[in-house]
């Protein structure tokens, strides 16, 4: 596994946006058949309860730009010193151009930038800030823009309960500087692409484009209805998964650094969902003080946009208030991909979650 | 580990079981209580008491609690 020490990099700033439009699992008591009993449970065990949700004509990128319209205006950033901008997203407006180069004209950035996207979902935010440090670390870069969201709720059919009520959609936007002498961060990156179809939308691409076939809608063994261009997932696997590989890469990467695990002020794990969350930090036996887990009740699985989202919606006031805070963030899903790293932020000034405009 | 106390780990993980309702025998998939999220709550629970992670094929495979018991039980001595 590639493990990495990389220096002199500081987050200036992180602004998540959220489409207002709530869904809660309590209005829909028809799609488990309504059985009351399953919806409480689900609540009770798996912590199922709001997500926020897209309209049909929003993207990742709008929700990407309205957050970096935010932090750019929050920072009093010069457009012009943006030097490389990286899309982390699996829903992007169009099959090409990527969503980078779309959201670099629609800020009006410098023609004297990179744009680029990273196809990667809930591992995606942890790969971007790899990129990031990479890029600054080594002088190829001077400031990214780092845009990382998803609208997985789009992909999903509504009535396949495995998916349906997990997702929530999210975008956001964080700002990355080279400094001298800034604290060293610690990546951890790992893939297992033998689990590619274990959560896949598989056709609409090129191995099986779209045609009428790949819209049928069809019933699986438990009932759930999804088209082959719907987002499926096997939970179990996805679970195990979760539950084996995360904790293992997140000792690694501490001894690697050799940090304690109780020098970690926060451990931010993708929000996949609490029953997912809680069994990581009761795995790794963590204070759940140091765990926030409140963004997925609230937001849902916002796939990348997740821990951004619970940095800025369950953080903001301890990063603003700290010197410096600790932060363990861990993301981990389709690829199979996971990620980790260790990094310090440092007073962080700009750090908001917003609503996406009516 | 004694199958007695395989069948209370497995009881444990179902918040609507009683350990009495189940038993080495029982064809646990026929359960009313059996659903996906079973899977995933008695998946959990057996690899924090047993060491071990059972996948889907393993539960397709097994039909009574005794067998899923062998399954582990053979997991643990690889």
């Amino acid at each position: 596994m590639p493990k990495c020490r990389l220096n002199n990099v500081k987050i200036a700033g992180i602004v998540t946006c959220v489409p207002p439009h709530e869904k809660s699992i309590d209005d829909e008591l028809e799609l488990f058949g309504g059985n009351v009993k399953q919806i409480a449970r689900l609540k009770k065990t798996i912590g199922l309860s709001k997500r926020r949700v897209v309209d049909a004509s929003t993207t990742a990128a709008d929700l990407c730009e309205q957050a970096a319209r935010h932090l750019i205006e929050q920072a009093s950033l010069p457009l012009d010193v943006i030097d490389t901008v990286i899309c982390v997203t699996q829903t992007p407006d169009y099959i090409q151009p990527c969503n980078a180069a779309v959201l670099h004209g629609r800020l009006g950035l410098s023609k004297n930038c990179a744009a680029l996207d990273v196809n990667l979902g809930c591992s995606g935010y942890v790969y971007g800030l790899w990129l990031a440090h990479s890029l600054l670390a080594s002088g190829a870069s001077q400031r990214v823009l780092l845009l990382a969201g998803d609208t997985m709720s789009r992909l999903v059919h509504a009535k396949d309960r495995a998916v349906a009520p997990l997702f929530g959609d999210g975008g956001s936007a964080t700002l990355l500087e080279s400094v001298d002498g800034g604290a060293p961060a610690y990546f951890s990156l790992q893939s297992d692409g033998a689990g590619y179809d274990k959560l896949i939308v598989p056709a609409g691409g090129a191995r099986q484009p779209s045609c009428a076939d790949t819209k049928t809608v069809a019933e699986d063994a438990a009932g759930n209805l999804r088209s082959p261009e719907h987002l499926y997932m096997d939970g179990a696997e996805i679970f195990n998964f979760s539950i084996t590989e995360e904790p293992q890469s997140v000792r690694e990467l501490l001894a690697y650094a050799q940090v304690e695990f109780d020098a970690v002020d926060y451990f931010v794990f993708h929000q996949a969902n609490r029953y997912v969350l809680s069994n990581i930090a009761k795995r790794l036996k963590l204070d759940v003080s140091k765990v926030p887990m409140q963004t997925v009740e609230r937001y849902g699985n916002q796939s990348s946009a997740s821990i951004p989202s619970a940095i800025c919606g369950e953080l903001a006031g301890t990063l603003a208030a700290r010197e410096s805070t600790h932060l363990l963030l861990s993301g981990f899903g389709v690829g199979l991909s996971w990620a980790s790293v260790l990094l310090e932020v440092e007073e962080l000034a700009v750090c908001e979650l917003i609503d996406y405009p009516w | 580990m004694k199958i007695e106390e395989f069948v209370g780990i497995f009881a444990s993980a179902l918040d609507d079981l009683d350990a009495d309702e189940v038993t080495a025998a029982t064809a646990f998939k026929q359960l009313a209580v059996w659903d996906s999220l079973a899977v995933l709550t008695v998946t959990d629970t057996v690899e924090m008491e047993c060491g071990v992670l059972l996948s889907g094929t393993d539960f397709a495979a097994a039909t009574t609690l005794e067998d899923l018991y062998e399954t582990v039980r053979a997991k643990q001595a690889r």
